[in-house]
């Protein structure tokens, strides 16, 4: 290892104000150690630069009395002493510490998280590997509500941030002391097994820049994390990430990708997806460059780091450069670089089919997911009227892959219902499993719980009538599970025919809700050997007396039917029996009607016969009231009573003189009296005298 | 088909800060933070032109590439009789982003997604760039007409929605973008949807044909659409066209 | 905590409504003033650059180069020298000019033909108008006094600007 590589950046370390990041006036002075209150920006502060790391504001940090959010475990806090808080995530919290008794400096990190499953086995093995290429994992543990890990401290700081300082490319002789760290660092992690999948220059950290000693970080407890963490947009993880990461594939040369993108991103001062102002692509646009092109490599001008570039930076992974490669390429060899796959080259096979935005190549597999997601595999069909898109790209996949027998059922019936096409498709992609309608498996057992339970209750009811109408079990015919379905469909539409044959014969106006459930009642007994299931209900229905009532019913029921026909007729006479009931209590109900009607029409006959004569009689007894004056009491109110009735008449003349003759005929009489009695006393004062002289 | 009903909407959704979403409908565009549904009733004398772009997420001039897509469609939309025409307006479209990019370093990757609809003489002809994405709803089943350019997962893979393979603009050399082109006849009683990736990353399809099913009266089923995104987080722009073809007043035959 | 409603209906919404369902709007504080001081708060002056909208982005008052929601410009806008054939408005943004080239109104112009191809320049800083001759032959007045040439002068509301003999203009807008 030569000194000279590190002129350069030390040279920008001691006039830190050149670099655009260093903060001005500060400079970095004497041994790493010496000095703690340094201004934000310098190596101390992100001196072990994790994830987290890029989180922190810079200026927080406060260099006298730190104060502490924290509280660390009693466990850790009576073996070390808190120096300051190094930062925060969301999922744990990073202190520096010094040991109380060696009095050296470590990072503890603090997980909140207690759902972090400790693979001991892993962890154990990681706190035995050799410090020389990764950071020291001192101890972890677990209690009082955290989980921590104690690791080495690196004093210098991340190899993001040194070129944070040393901005634009760097020699080749520099960048070639940084890939003598990294590559056997990588080489030696692999071969413990372990697959880092996040190398990025804030995770090497630096042991020491003269000689320089990188070491990786995070191979941790985060490790764990970040498989729950979605690809971070602080942490730029997705920047050094591999095609095949997009897809969520682990890949053991996942880690020699991210070097090669360090490489490229030290080798021309900027990383492959950074604008030259510095800025970050978004995670999108990353993903959407890595999966349609590949890694821009024309800023690498030497052929020789062009040559190791290629080679990390090699889309296929089984065909990426690895330690052994890389080793060769050390030596001044020249291993062989795959030729750039085409991103999206077809395999052998007919390439892979998107279905509800999940790749196939499968048959037997797309099957699955289509009878899984069988309302999306129904809008896949509907597009085949209007051949849309998806559609057509379906067809085609099924057209590479050589399932003629799916394609001629695509073929065949283009303007019918979708889900008898999807039912086609999915039987002929794979023929061995029992088949699903909807959800619903359609195999003999299923099925006739299925029209068992639909007889009880309506809901199922649709699905069976959609069965009934597109011929399905047709189709199942001879699939697992679905011996004699042709037979059985057979039978279900031929009674189906005799029952509406004979609805129609008699004009019956069935709902359709009944006619759902004869379609059900009928695929029951299209069982073999059930033809008689609803004999009994039926001969209960047809003893039915309001039913009997009608001569209709009366001859359905005593009908003789052919044994072929006999579940039909049972359906009929079950399905009718309410329907003649019904008739019968409507002609009862109109029976009725008739009757009081015509009660009615009689009362108000005679009523008007009695309003006819009544003018007459009026007037009679009026005359009689006043003529007559001892009749008046009775003559009297029966004339204002038959006057009253006369109004209803034409005659009102002789209503109003017959109701005023009887009341002048009752007033006389009253009269009469009050006369004869103020006379009476005085009659026999008047006659006295006459008959006493 | 004499007359189209159109409503549309667009809206910023829940965590946006901006709405970079552009919907024309025959002539008009939007510039809505947070629209409400806008009802058109449009003769169709003349091909009526619907469109929605979708600005790049994350690009800050993400909603500049858009209104000027639109705008250059928008402008064409008298003379897109033919698939052809409409094509060509689309690589106009991506034309003119570049164009524009070359102005300021810092619009440089701007980009836009589009998807456009035309109904002409009693067709429809829709035309995609990237995964804004345009179905048609006729009887009870939700069509996609759109081909979205999406890269395909490998097997057993599960795709990345926020990856598109092809946009206008978005890159920092000009690339020809070639554009999905379907064409088919209209019929009495078609309704079309024309939305940005806001609705679908959203909301399942099952979910879209349910609401646009149910629910006859076309204000109803955007605002029901919108209220649903808006309540499952809104994470995108969202942008939602509804194109119903009158049933009584269709006379004009469709060939088919 | 600030009372919420939606910046469309005004309806009020519950702190953790997250968008109104009427208007798809997201919710706003409500203004304080009707409770804090109703006395006080008294009718915007119209025409005063006052926004009358309640959620104003500027606090009700617009910036000098005018609100882009509201459209409302500061007072400035109000500022307009009437012509005989109208008034032509001053803005803050740039200076009028008058005569008869390189002048928004030189069309106007062509019968008077006493008035110099650039003759005045008016500007405005939002609450007064500045009138410079820009040397022009026949001179310009205000209140029929004539203007040094090349120095400014202040224009207040009321004032009548005379450009050479007879072309004349009355300064309009609200004095503050």
């Amino acid at each position: 290892m030569t000194d000279e590589g590190y002129d350069a950046p030390r040279t920008v370390l001691d006039a830190p104000s050149t670099g655009r990041h260093a903060a001005p006036g500060t400079t970095r002075d004497g041994a790493p150690g010496t000095t703690r209150d340094r201004a934000p920006g310098t190596t101390r502060d992100g001196a072990p630069a994790t994830t987290y790391d890029a989180r922190v504001p810079r200026g927080r940090v406060a260099p006298d009395r730190p104060y502490l959010r924290v509280n660390i475990p009693p466990a850790l806090a009576e073996r070390f002493d808190v120096d300051r808080e190094l930062g925060s995530g969301g999922e744990a919290d990073v202190l520096l510490v010094t040991d109380r008794l060696s009095r050296e400096q470590r990072v503890v990190r603090l997980y909140r998280r207690q759902d972090i499953p400790l693979e001991t086995e892993k962890l154990d093995r990681l706190c035995r590997a050799d410090r020389k290429h990764l950071v020291g994992l001192l101890e972890y543990g677990k209690g009082e509500g955290y989980i921590w890990e104690i690791l080495e401290y690196a004093a210098e700081g991340s190899l993001e941030e040194l070129t944070k300082r040393r901005p634009g490319a760097w020699s080749p002789d520099q960048v070639l002391q940084v890939f003598d760290q990294l590559a056997p660092a990588i080489a030696y992690a692999n071969s413990l097994g372990m697959v880092h999948r996040d190398i990025k220059p804030g995770n090497i950290l630096i042991r020491s820049l003269q000689p320089l000693d990188l070491v990786l970080a995070d191979f941790g407890l985060t490790k764990f994390l970040a498989a729950t963490r979605h690809m971070g947009t602080t942490s730029r993880t997705s920047a050094y990430a591999p095609p095949e990461a997009i897809s969520g594939q682990a890949s053991r040369s996942w880690d020699w990708w991210s070097l090669g993108i360090v490489m490229v991103e030290m080798l021309t001062g900027l990383n492959p997806f950074q604008r030259p102002d510095g800025t970050w692509q978004t995670d999108a646009m990353i993903l959407s460059e890595l999966t349609t092109h590949d890694i821009d490599l024309a800023g690498v001008a030497d052929a020789r780091w062009q040559l190791l570039c290629r080679g990390l930076l090699t889309r296929a992974p089984e065909q990426r450069w690895g330690a052994e490669q890389t080793e060769m390429w050390r030596r001044g060899e020249t291993p062989e670089v795959a030729e750039p796959a085409r991103p999206k080259a077809r395999k052998a096979g007919g390439g892979t089919y998107v279905f509800g935005g999940t790749g196939y190549d499968e048959p037997i597999a797309l099957a699955a997911a289509l009878r899984a997601n069988w309302d999306e595999g129904r809008r896949l069909m509907a597009g085949r009227n209007v051949s849309a898109p998806p559609y057509l790209a379906f067809r085609d996949w099924l057209v590479r892959n050589e399932q003629t027998e799916a394609v001629r059922a695509l073929d065949g019936g283009v303007s019918e219902r979708p889900e008898r096409g999807l039912m086609q498709v999915i039987l002929a992609l794979d023929p061995d499993s029992p088949p699903v309608f909807a959800g619903q498996r359609l195999d003999a057992e299923h099925l006739h719980a299925l029209s068992r339970e639909a007889m009880m209750n309506p809901q199922g009811r649709g699905l069976l009538e959609l069965v009934f109408a597109e011929g399905i079990l047709t189709i199942c015919d001879g699939m697992p599970g679905c011996d004699g379905y042709a037979l059985l469909d057979d039978r279900w539409h031929r009674s189906v025919e005799a029952a509406r044959l004979r609805f129609g014969q008699r004009r019956l106006q069935v709902s359709p809700a009944d006619l759902q459930a004869m379609l059900v009642q009928l695929l029951v007994t299209a069982f073999e050997g059930q033809q008689g299931t609803f004999a009994e209900a039926a001969y209960k229905a047809s003893q039915d007396e309001m039913a009997r009532r009608q001569q209709w019913f009366r001859d359905l029921a005593g009908e003789r039917a052919e044994p072929a026909t006999e579940a039909a007729q049972h359906a009929v006479i079950i399905i009718s029996a309410p329907i003649a009931a019904r008739q019968t209590s409507d002609q009862i109900a109109e029976a009725d009607r008739q009757r009081i009607a015509h009660e009615q029409r009689l009362r108000f006959e005679s009523r008007a016969r009695i309003d006819r004569i009544s003018p007459p009689i009026a007037v009679l007894c009026g005359v009689l009231a006043v003529c007559i004056w001892y009749v008046a009491p009775v003559a009297g109110p029966a004339a204002v009573y038959f006057g009253v009735r006369a109004r209803r008449t034409s005659h009102r003349a002789a209503s109003t003189w017959g109701i005023a003759l009887g009341g002048i005929g009752v007033i006389l009489f009253a009269v009469m009296v009050v006369a004869g009695l103020a006379a009476g006393p005085a009659g026999t004062g008047v006659v006295t005298p006459t008959t006493t002289p | 088909m004499n007359r189209v009903d159109i409503v549309a909407v667009t809206h910023r959704g829940r965590e946006r800060e901006r709405n970079e979403d552009t919907v024309a409908v025959a002539g008009f565009q939007s510039g809505a933070l947070e629209g409400q549904p806008v009802g058109f009733s449009v003769a169709a004398v003349r091909p009526v032109t619907l469109l929605v772009a979708d600005g790049l997420g994350g690009h800050p001039e993400g909603g500049r590439a858009s209104r000027l897509a639109a705008a250059v469609v928008a402008d064409a939309a008298a003379s897109l009789h033919t698939p052809d025409a409409v094509v060509s307006t689309v690589a106009a479209a991506n034309d003119a982003i570049y164009r524009e990019m070359a102005h300021v370093p810092g619009w440089s990757r701007m980009g836009a997604t589009i998807v456009v609809l035309v109904l002409t003489q009693g067709r429809a002809i829709c035309v995609n760039v990237g995964d804004s994405r345009c179905f048609l709803l006729r009887g009870t089943d939700l069509v996609q007409l759109t081909r979205d350019d999406s890269p395909a997962p490998p097997a057993g893979a599960t795709a990345v929605a926020t990856v598109v393979t092809q946009t206008l603009g978005g890159r920092p050399a000009r690339t020809a973008v070639e554009p999905h082109v379907y064409r088919t006849a209209v019929e009495p009683g078609d309704r079309f949807l024309l939305c940005s990736d806001g609705l679908t990353d959203e909301l399942d399809p099952g979910r879209i044909e349910k609401e646009l099913v149910e629910t006859a009266d076309q204000r109803a089923a955007v605002e029901g659409l919108l209220r649903a995104v808006l309540d499952a987080g809104a994470r995108d722009n969202i942008s939602i066209v509804v194109a119903d073809i009158p049933r009584s007043t269709a006379q004009e035959g469709t060939q088919q | 905590m600030a009372r919420m409603m939606c910046p469309g209906c005004k309806a009020d919404m519950a702190a953790a409504t997250p968008y109104c369902p009427a208007c798809f709007l997201t919710p706003v504080p409500r203004p304080q003033q009707d409770e804090a001081a109703p006395a006080a708060a008294e009718p915007p002056k119209p025409g005063g650059g006052s926004c009358l909208d309640p959620d104003c982005r500027h606090g009700g008052e617009a910036p000098p180069d005018g609100c882009r929601q509201c459209g409302i410009r500061v007072r400035a806008a109000a500022m307009a020298l009437r012509f005989d054939w109208g008034p032509v408005a001053v803005g803050t943004d740039r200076p009028l000019v008058v005569g008869r080239e390189d002048s928004p109104i030189a069309d106007r112009l062509g019968e008077y033909t006493n008035i110099s191809r650039r003759h005045a320049e008016i500007r405005c800083d939002g609450t007064t108008l500045t009138v410079v001759d820009l040397k022009s032959t026949n001179g310009t007045f205000i209140n029929d006094e004539r203007i040094e040439p090349g120095t400014p002068a202040r224009a207040r509301p009321g004032d009548r600007v005379r450009f050479a003999a007879r072309l004349e203009a009355l300064v309009t807008g609200d004095d503050r």
